[in-house]
C-alpha cells in the first residue's frame, strides 16, 4: 500500500470532493465562492491567482477551486494526490456579446481526457441583472444537449449577489458526484 | 438536531421551488453499463428459486469484478440485486431446516460474495434481511455447511461456492445477532431452563461461538468474517458472560497458538477477532475484558509469530490502539488547533442578514467565540483544569510507546495504522502528555533512525496535523525536520532508498496546508518552498516529482501570497514533471530564474544530485546545472567552479565522474555567456586531464566511467580554448584521447573521438607536419597493422573527426587503407564488423571533410592525376557497394547487417557529394574539354537504387527501414536532384514521400516494392532481395513477401501500376504477363550466388514454393534452358553437401524439374536416385517420398505401365531409412527401368568428405543418425 491509494482511502473516508470553478472573466466565479463560504462580497476584484476553500455541505468537505483567469488551466486539473469530482463552469448570462466565446472555451475545456468523468453544473450567473438570459436560453447557446449521453450536467441560474440559486446548483453537484463515489445514505 | 433539520426543511423548499424532478432524473442517469444483463440474471434466479446454470453466473461475477476499482458505482443497485437472493436464501433456510438444498445455496451466495468483494462488506450487508425468526434457521443452516465435508479448493475458478456461502451465512448471522431482543428469548431450546439465570449463556449463541472458533483458525476469508461476527455478537449488552468466556477462549488458543503451527493462521483470526470487538464495544462493556487483552496483546507483540506476520502485527496495533481509547475517556480538549470549514448552508441560509460581520470569522487565524460553529484557533487558557481530570492508567504509556515502535514497522500497512492510532490516542490527552508524543514522533525523524521510522514519523505528523492536534508552535521545530525528510535519501549499496520517506514528508507539506491558517503557515512556507521545489524538479522518482509539486499547488491555493506562486505552479505540474529531462532541463531553469530558489536548486544539484548513484542521473545533473550558469555566472564562475574542482580527484568514483561532467559542462556554458576565466583558474583546468591522468584514475572499478567524463571534458576545454602553455600538457591530453580511443567500449570511443576533434580544431590548426604525423599517420598505421580489434575500430573513427588540412597530404592513403579495412577479410579471426562499420563512417566523413577543403582541392588532380571527386566515383563507392554485400556472420548473428546499414547511409551522404559536386565540376571540366565525363551515370544509379530495393526487401526489419527510408530520400531529395534513375518517376509513385511508411513493417512494404519487378533494370536486385524473404524462416514474412509476388505475377499489380506512365517505353516490349523473365532472373541468382548458402537454400525454398503455387511450369515462365541451369546449380550445390536443409530443398527443387519433359527430367530423374543412395537415411526417406509422389503423377509419361507398376512397387516397399548396403539391389533395379546407366547414379566413396568414418556410415545406422541431429543442431 503506497501513500497515493492512502490518501485516496482518506478522501473516501472523509467524504472529500474536488470542485473546480471555472469561467470566462468577470462571470463572477470568486464571488460565487465568497459567497457560500459566507465572506463579504463587495470589493472583488479579477483574480490573479488562485484560491483553495474548504467548505461544509451536509456531510461532504468540498474543496473548492477557484481558479481566476488563468490562461493555461491544465495544472489544475490534476495533481499526484487527486482528481477532479466536479466542474462548475459560471456564465455571465447578461454578457450577451461573449456568449460565443463561452461555449467555445467550455466545449474545449470538456474535450480534456482527464476531466471526463467530473460532473457539470453551469451557473447561469447575474440573473439579477434585468436583460440577462434565462437558464434554458442559455444551455441552448452553450449546446448542452450535444453531451446528453457523455456527461452529467446541469444549468441552473442564479445570483452571486443575492445568493439566490446557488444552494440548487450545489445540492445538484453534490449529490451527483456523491452518487458517484460515495454511497447516498 | 435543530440546526440539521431547519436546513433539510430549507432545501426542500428550494427544490420545491425549482424545476420539479430535474435533479432526480439527472441521478438516474446510470455509470453500470451492464446492469440488464444483471437485472436478467437476479430475474431469472429469483425465478428459478436461485437455480441457473454455472456459465450464467460466472458471466455476471466477471462483470461485477470489473467494478472492483470503483465499487461504489454498483451501490445504486446492490438493493435490487442483494434483496431477492438473500429473500430466496431466507425462504430456504427457514422452509427445510432439516435438508436444505446446499446447491443452489452456494450459487445464490457466490453472486452475493463477488458483490461482498466489489462494494465490502459494510455496504451489502446493509440489505441483508433481519428478521429475529430468520436467526435459529441461519444457524441452522451454517452448522449443516459447516459439517459438509470440503472437497474444493480455494481457487476461485475451481470454487463450488462452499466457502462463499459460509462467508455469507456468517455475515447474515452478524446482522441477525443485533436483535433487539434477549437472544435467550429467542432461543428455542432455551425455553425449559429457567429464563431468570441469565448468567448461562444460550445454547444458539454457543453454537455460534463453538462454529466462529473454528473458522477463527481457517487460512480462507471466514477468518474475517467470523470476526465480524463476534464482534457483534459478544458486544452485546445481554453478552457479558459470553464476552468474559470468549476471552478465557482466546487465552487458551493464543497459547496453543504459539506452541504449534497452525497459529500461523488462528493467532491472526484471534488477534482480529478481538480488534473488531474493541471496536465494536462500548467502553463499559469492554472495560471488565480490558486487561486480558492488553496481557494477549503485549504477550503477542514480542513473539516470533508476530516479527513473521504481518496480518498479525497489522491487529496488534488495531487492538492495542483501541485497548488506549478504552482506557482513557474521550474528552473535548480544548487546545486543539481547529480551522474551521465553513457549512455552506448556513452561509447561504443567512443571506438574509447581509450585515454579518463576514471578515470576522474568515481572515483571523485565532479567536475564542464559543459555541459558535466557526471556532478556530488556540485555545488553551483551560490547561491547569485538564491537568487536574488526568486518570491516566500505567497501561496506557505502555499502549503509546507500543505504537510508536510500531511507526518503525517494516511494514507500510502497519507504520500507517499506528500513525493513526497515535493520532487518536493523542486526541485525548492533555496539553503536556500530547506534547510529549509529539516529540517522541519528533525523534524519529533523525539520522540515527532507520528508514521506516522516517516514513512512520511523517505519517504521524500528517495525521497529527489533520487532527489539529499538533499545535501551531510546534511547527517551528517540526518544519526543519519536514525539510530534511524531503530530501532524505540513504546509500544501500549500488542504489539507495528513500523515495517513500520523500514521498510521506510531501504528504506532511500537503496536510499542513490544509490544516493551517495562512497566518500561521506564513513564516514556515518561505522554509518549505523551496525545499518542495527542489524535489518536484530534482527528484529522481516521477512520484516524489508529483507528490512535490501538489503539496507546493496546494500551499500556494490555500496560503496563497507568496512569491512567484502562480506562475510556479503553472510550470511546475502534474504533467511537465512527468519526464525526468524535462523536470531537470525545463522546469528547474524556469523555477531558477527567480532568486529565491535559484541557491537552493543549485546547491541541491551539487550536494546530492551530481553524485548520485545512478550515472545516468549525475550526467542530466551535469547538463541542468550548467543550463542554471546564465543566471549567475560571477557565482558559478568562483564558488561553484572552485568546488566541482576540487572533488575532481575525489576518491568517491559517483562524486569525481560528476564533478568533472558537471565542470566541464559549466565551463562550457560560461565561456557561452561571455565569462572570462581568471588566468589562475585556466591554469588550473589545464592541468586537470594531466592530473587525473597522474592520479590513475581510469583503473580499477569505474575506470571505463571516468575515461568517457575525461573526454567529455577535453571536448569543452577545447571548444573554449584553455590555453594550453606547455607541449607536455597537450602531449598527455592527446595521448588521453588516443588511449581512450582503443578502448573495447563502443561509448568511450565515441566520446574520445568527439574530443579529438575538438581537440585538433582548437589547438592543432594550422596544421604542423609533426601534428599531422602524431595524429594522421599514427591511426593509419594502427588501422593497417595493429592487432587489436579494438584499437582498429578506435582508429577508423578517428578519421572521422580529421580536418581536411589533416586528410590532405595522405588522403590516397587513406582511402585505401579504409577500403582495406571495409574489405571482407578471408581469415575469420581477422574479421571485425565493428571497424569496417567505422571503416565506412570514416570513409564518408573523409570524402565529406576533401569536399569542405574546397573545390580547388576537390576536383584538381593533386598529385599524380586524380582528384578526389573520380577517387570517390571510383573506389570509394566501390568500397561502399562492397560493404552494402557484407553478410558476414559471427556468434552474434547476421554482424554484417550493420556494415550494411552504414554503408546504406554513407552511400546515400556520397551520392548528394557526388551529385552536388557535379555543378562546379562540369564548369571546370568543360574548360578542360572533359566535357563527356558525367560523374553520375546509369550504371551508378542501378547499382545505387537496386541494392537499396535489395536490402529493402530482405528479413531484417531495422535493414528494411534504413533502406527504405533512404530510398524515399533518394527519390524525393530536397538539397540535390539525382539524375540518371531509371523509371525515377515510376519509382517515386510507388515510394511516395511518406513519412508514416512503416518500412519495418512487411505489410507495409512488400505491397509498395514488389511491384518495382515491372522495371527490367531492377529485377535482379529486387529478386535476389525477395528470396531471401520468401525462402527464409520468418513464418509470417515468408507469407506476406509470397503474397505480394504472386499477386503481382497474376498481373495485379500490373494493373495497378498502370497509372504510372513510363517513359522509358521499356516496359513495352516485355509485357507483365510473359514470365520468361522470372525463370531466368532465379537461374541468375543460383549462379551468381553458387554455393553461398545463405542465399542459395532459400533460392531454392523460393523456386520450390513457386512450383506449388503453379506458377512454373504453367505461365511457361521456365523455359528448357532456364531448368537446366538450375538442375545443374542443384547437381553442384549438392555435391557434398552436408547440410540436410540444403539438401532437402534441393530435393524439392528436383522433384520439380522431374515432372519437365526431355532431358530436364530424366536428368533430374537420375538425380533423386543417387540421392536415394545418400549417407543420410533422412534424405533418401524423403527422396523416395518425392520420387513415389512424381510417379503416381506423371509415371506414364517416363514408363510403360506395368514398368510403373513394378517401379511403384519398388519405391513404395523398400525401407529406404534401412543401411545403404541393403537397399542397393533396389536401387539398381529403379535404375534399369529408368533407363539410367548404373554408373552414373552410384554414390563415390570419395565423395563423402574427409573426416567422415566411411565404414561406419555402412554400419551403424545409429551413428549416422547421431551425425544428422548434429547436423540439424
Amino acid at each position: 500500500m503506497g501513500l497515493l491509494s492512502i490518501i485516496r482511502k482518506v478522501k473516501k473516508k472523509e467524504k472529500e470532493m474536488r470542485i473546480l470553478m471555472v469561467g470566462l472573466d468577470n462571470a463572477g466565479k470568486t464571488t460565487i465562492v465568497k459567497r457560500i463560504n459566507g465572506e463579504d462580497t463587495s470589493g472583488i476584484s479579477p483574480t490573479l491567482g488562485f484560491n483553495i476553500k474548504t467548505m461544509q455541505y451536509k456531510s461532504f468537505r468540498l474543496n473548492i477551486w477557484d481558479v481566476g483567469g488563468q490562461k493555461t488551466l491544465r495544472s489544475y486539473w490534476r495533481n499526484y494526490y487527486e482528481q477532479t469530482d466536479g466542474l462548475v463552469w459560471v456564465v455571465d448570462s447578461s454578457d450577451l456579446r461573449r456568449l460565443d466565446d463561452c461555449r467555445a472555451e467550455l466545449h474545449n475545456l470538456l474535450k480534456e481526457e482527464r476531466l471526463s468523468g467530473a460532473s457539470l453544473l453551469v451557473l447561469a450567473n447575474k440573473q439579477d441583472i434585468r436583460g440577462a438570459l434565462k437558464p434554458a436560453e442559455i444551455a441552448k447557446v452553450l449546446n448542452l444537449e450535444a453531451m446528453d449521453n457523455s456527461r452529467h450536467w446541469q444549468i441552473v441560474g442564479c445570483s452571486a449577489v443575492t445568493g439566490e440559486g446557488l444552494l440548487f446548483g450545489f445540492d445538484w453537484l453534490v449529490s451527483d458526484i456523491a452518487s458517484r463515489i460515495y454511497v447516498l445514505e | 438536531m435543530d440546526a440539521e433539520a431547519a436546513e433539510a426543511e430549507e432545501l426542500r423548499r428550494q427544490l420545491a421551488n425549482a424545476e420539479p424532478d430535474e435533479c432526480s432524473v439527472a441521478l438516474k442517469r446510470s455509470f453500470v453499463l451492464e446492469w440488464k444483463v444483471l437485472e436478467a440474471l437476479i430475474s431469472a434466479m429469483v425465478s428459478g428459486d436461485g437455480d441457473v446454470p454455472m456459465p450464467e453466473i460466472k458471466k455476471a461475477q466477471l462483470i461485477m469484478e470489473k467494478y472492483q476499482e470503483q465499487g461504489q458505482l454498483l451501490e445504486p443497485y446492490l438493493e435490487s440485486m442483494v434483496c431477492p437472493l438473500m429473500e430466496i436464501l431466507r425462504k430456504q433456510a427457514s422452509a427445510n431446516t432439516g435438508n436444505p438444498s446446499l446447491g443452489t445455496m452456494k450459487k445464490i451466495c457466490s453472486v452475493i460474495y463477488t458483490l461482498v468483494t466489489v462494494c465490502g462488506y459494510k455496504t451489502v450487508i446493509k440489505f441483508f434481511p433481519h428478521h429475529v425468526s430468520d436467526l435459529e434457521p441461519a444457524v441452522e443452516l451454517l452448522q449443516s455447511c459447516h459439517s459438509e465435508i470440503e472437497e474444493t479448493s480455494i481457487l476461485r475458478e475451481e470454487s463450488t461456492g462452499q466457502w462463499e456461502t459460509k462467508c455469507c451465512l456468517l455475515l447474515w448471522l452478524s446482522i441477525l445477532v443485533l436483535v433487539p431482543f434477549d437472544i435467550a428469548s429467542v432461543d428455542s431450546s432455551f425455553t425449559e431452563i429457567d429464563l431468570t439465570v441469565s448468567r448461562v449463556v444460550p445454547p444458539l449463541v454457543g453454537k455460534i461461538l463453538t462454529l466462529c472458533k473454528d473458522y477463527l483458525a481457517s487460512p480462507g476469508p471466514m477468518r474475517e468474517m467470523a470476526g465480524v461476527l463476534l464482534s457483534r455478537l459478544l458486544t452485546r449488552p445481554d453478552m457479558p458472560t459470553a464476552l468474559r468466556d470468549f476471552m478465557t477462549w482466546t487465552q487458551q488458543a493464543l497459547a496453543a497458538a504459539l506452541e504449534n503451527s497452525a497459529g500461523v493462521f488462528l493467532a491472526p483470526g484471534v488477534m482480529g477477532a478481538v480488534a473488531a470487538i474493541f471496536k465494536a464495544g462500548d467502553r463499559d462493556i469492554l472495560y471488565p475484558v480490558t486487561p486480558t487483552a492488553w496481557e494477549e496483546a503485549s504477550q503477542l507483540s514480542k513473539s516470533s509469530l508476530a516479527t513473521q506476520s504481518l496480518l498479525l502485527r497489522k491487529f496488534l496495533v488495531k487492538l492495542v490502539q483501541r485497548i488506549g481509547l478504552v482506557y482513557l475517556p474521550p474528552r473535548t480538549i480544548s487546545w486543539q488547533y481547529k480551522a474551521a470549514d465553513s457549512v455552506i448552508m448556513q452561509n447561504l441560509s443567512s443571506t438574509s442578514h447581509q450585515d454579518l460581520p463576514f471578515g470576522s470569522s474568515s481572515t483571523t487565524g485565532l479567536s475564542h467565540i464559543a459555541g459558535n460553529a466557526n471556532e478556530r484557533g488556540v485555545n488553551s487558557n483551560s490547561q491547569a483544569v485538564e491537568d487536574d481530570d488526568v486518570d491516566m492508567v500505567n497501561e496506557v504509556e505502555d499502549i503509546i510507546g507500543h505504537l510508536l515502535t510500531s511507526l518503525k514497522d517494516k511494514d507500510t500497512v502497519v507504520r500507517w495504522s499506528a500513525a493513526k492510532g497515535v493520532g487518536r490516542i493523542t486526541g485525548r490527552l492533555t496539553l503536556g502528555l500530547a506534547d510529549e508524543i509529539v516529540a517522541s514522533v519528533l525523534e524519529l525523524l533523525s539520522p540515527t533512525q532507520g528508514d521506516g521510522a522516517w516514513h512512520g514519523g511523517c505519517l504521524a505528523l500528517a495525521e497529527l496535523a489533520r487532527r489539529g492536534l499538533l499545535i501551531p508552535s510546534r511547527l517551528a521545530e517540526v518544519v526543519p525536520l519536514i525539510v530534511n525528510a524531503l530530501h532524505y535519501d540513504v546509500r544501500r549499496g549500488s542504489h539507495s532508498i528513500g523515495a517513500h520517506v520523500r514521498d510521506a514528508a510531501a504528504y506532511v507539506c500537503w496536510a499542513f496546508a490544509r490544516a493551517y491558517s495562512p497566518s500561521i503557515m506564513k513564516g514556515h512556507l518561505i522554509k518549505l518552498a523551496p525545499a518542495l521545489l527542489t524535489v518536484a524538479c530534482y527528484d529522481r522518482e516521477v512520484n516524489c516529482r508529483r507528490a512535490a509539486s501538489a503539496a507546493f499547488q496546494e500551499n500556494i491555493g490555500r496560503q496563497g501570497g507568496y512569491p512567484h506562486g502562480i506562475d510556479l505552479v503553472n510550470a511546475a505540474d502534474y504533467f511537465s514533471l512527468a519526464s525526468r529531462p524535462n523536470a531537470y532541463c525545463t522546469v528547474a531553469v524556469y523555477v531558477a530564474q527567480f532568486q529565491e530558489y535559484r541557491l537552493p536548486m543549485i546547491t541541491e544539484l551539487l550536494d546530492t544530485k551530481i553524485c548520485h548513484w545512478e550515472r545516468g542521473l549525475r550526467e542530466l545533473s551535469a547538463k541542468a546545472l550548467s543550463l542554471l550558469v546564465r543566471y549567475d555566472m560571477d557565482f558559478f564562475g568562483s564558488e561553484v567552479l572552485d568546488k566541482l574542482l576540487s572533488w575532481i580527484l575525489s576518491a568517491d568514483l559517483n562524486l569525481r565522474h560528476g564533478a568533472t561532467l558537471a565542470s566541464a559542462e559549466v565551463i562550457l556554458s560560461l565561456k557561452n555567456i561571455g565569462f572570462i576565466c581568471s588566468q589562475e583558474k585556466e591554469r588550473a583546468l589545464a592541468d586537470i586531464v594531466p592530473a587525473i591522468e597522474k592520479a590513475r584514475l581510469y583503473r580499477g572499478k569505474g575506470g571505463e566511467i571516468m575515461r568517457a567524463a575525461v573526454s567529455r571534458f577535453i571536448e569543452c576545454e577545447a571548444l573554449i580554448q584553455i590555453p594550453l602553455t606547455t607541449n607536455a600538457q597537450k602531449k598527455t591530453i592527446l595521448d588521453t584521447i588516443s588511449e581512450n580511443l582503443r578502448h573495447p567500449n563502443g561509448q568511450i570511443q565515441d566520446c574520445a573521438v568527439a574530443a579529438l576533434k575538438a581537440f585538433i580544431r582548437g589547438y592543432m590548426v594550422p596544421a604542423k607536419s609533426v601534428n599531422i604525423e602524431r595524429v594522421t599517420l599514427k591511426h593509419l598505421q594502427i588501422l593497417q597493422k595493429d592487432e587489436n580489434p579494438a584499437a582498429r575500430r578506435g582508429s577508423a573513427l578517428a578519421f572521422t573527426a580529421l580536418p581536411h588540412s589533416f586528410l590532405l597530404p595522405h588522403w590516397k592513403e587513406i582511402v585505401a587503407t579504409l577500403g582495406k579495412a571495409i574489405h571482407l577479410q578471408e581469415n575469420l579471426d581477422e574479421r571485425d564488423a565493428e571497424t569496417r562499420v567505422n571503416a565506412v563512417r570514416a570513409l564518408v566523413a573523409v570524402c565529406k571533410s576533401l569536399y569542405d577543403a574546397g573545390s580547388e582541392v576537390w576536383i584538381s588532380s593533386l598529385d599524380s592525376g586524380k582528384s578526389p571527386l573520380s577517387v570517390l566515383k571510383g573506389q570509394v563507392m566501390e568500397s561502399l557497394f562492397e560493404a552494402l554485400d557484407d553478410y558476414a556472420v559471427d556468434n552474434r548473428g547476421d554482424v554484417g547487417s550493420w556494415v550494411r546499414e552504414a554503408a546504406i547511409e554513407g552511400l546515400k551522404q556520397c551520392t548528394e557529394l557526388l551529385c552536388s559536386a557535379m555543378g562546379p565540376s562540369k564548369e571546370s571540366m568543360r574548360q578542360k574539354g572533359e566535357d563527356d565525363l558525367t560523374w553520375f551515370d546509369h550504371a551508378l544509379t542501378v547499382r545505387l537504387v537496386g541494392g537499396l530495393i535489395k536490402q529493402a526487401l530482405e528479413k531484417i526489419n531495422r535493414v528494411r527501414d534504413v533502406a527504405g527510408r533512404t530510398l524515399q530520400n533518394i527519390l524525393h531529395n530536397k538539397l540535390v536532384d539525382i539524375p540518371c534513375i531509371p523509371h525515377k518517376e515510376a519509382l517515386k509513385i510507388l515510394i511516395p514521400e511518406d513519412n508514416t511508411i512503416n518500412w519495418g513493417a512487411p505489410d507495409d512494404v512488400f505491397p509498395r516494392l514488389v511491384p518495382v519487378l515491372q522495371f527490367p533494370v531492377y529485377r535482379m536486385h529486387a529478386m535476389s532481395g525477395l528470396v531471401i524473404s520468401i525462402g527464409g524462416l520468418g513464418d509470417s514474412l515468408g507469407k506476406v513477401s509470397l503474397s505480394c509476388l504472386l499477386d503481382f505475377l497474376q498481373g495485379e499489380h500490373a494493373s495497378l501500376g498502370l497509372c504510372i506512365k513510363d517513359t522509358d517505353n521499356l516496359l513495352q516490349d516485355n509485357s507483365i504477363n510473359d514470365l520468361t523473365w522470372l525463370g531466368k532472373v532465379l537461374t541468375s541468382i543460383t549462379e551468381t550466388y553458387a554455393s553461398n548458402d545463405r542465399v542459395i537454400v532459400p533460392t531454392y525454398k523460393s523456386i520450390d514454393l513457386l512450383y506449388s503455387k503453379r506458377v512454373f511450369p504453367d505461365t511457361q515462365a521456365m523455359d528448357h534452358d532456364c531448368a537446366l541451369r538450375i538442375l545443374a546449380s542443384v547437381k553442384e550445390e549438392l555435391h557434398g553437401s552436408k547440410d540436410i536443409v540444403k539438401i532437402m530443398a534441393g530435393i524439392n527443387v528436383l522433384s520439380h524439374l522431374a515432372s519437365m519433359m526431355g532431358s530436364v527430367g530424366m536428368e533430374s530423374i537420375s538425380q533423386m536416385l543417387k540421392l536415394l543412395g545418400h549417407r543420410y537415411p533422412k534424405v533418401r526417406k524423403t527422396c523416395a517420398e518425392q520420387l513415389y509422389i512424381l510417379l503416381l503423377q506423371k509415371g506414364e509419361e517416363f514408363l510403360k505401365p506395368d514398368e510403373l507398376e513394378r517401379a511403384e512397387d519398388l519405391v513404395s516397399e523398400t525401407v529406404w531409412d534401412a543401411p545403404v548396403d541393403r537397399i542397393k539391389d533396389e536401387r539398381e533395379q529403379l535404375a534399369l527401368l529408368f533407363k539410367i546407366q548404373k554408373e552414373d547414379i552410384a554414390v563415390r566413396a570419395s565423395k563423402i568428405p574427409q573426416g567422415w568414418p566411411l565404414n561406419s556410415a555402412a554400419h551403424d545406422e545409429n551413428a549416422s543418425y547421431a551425425a544428422l541431429l548434429n547436423e540439424l543442431r
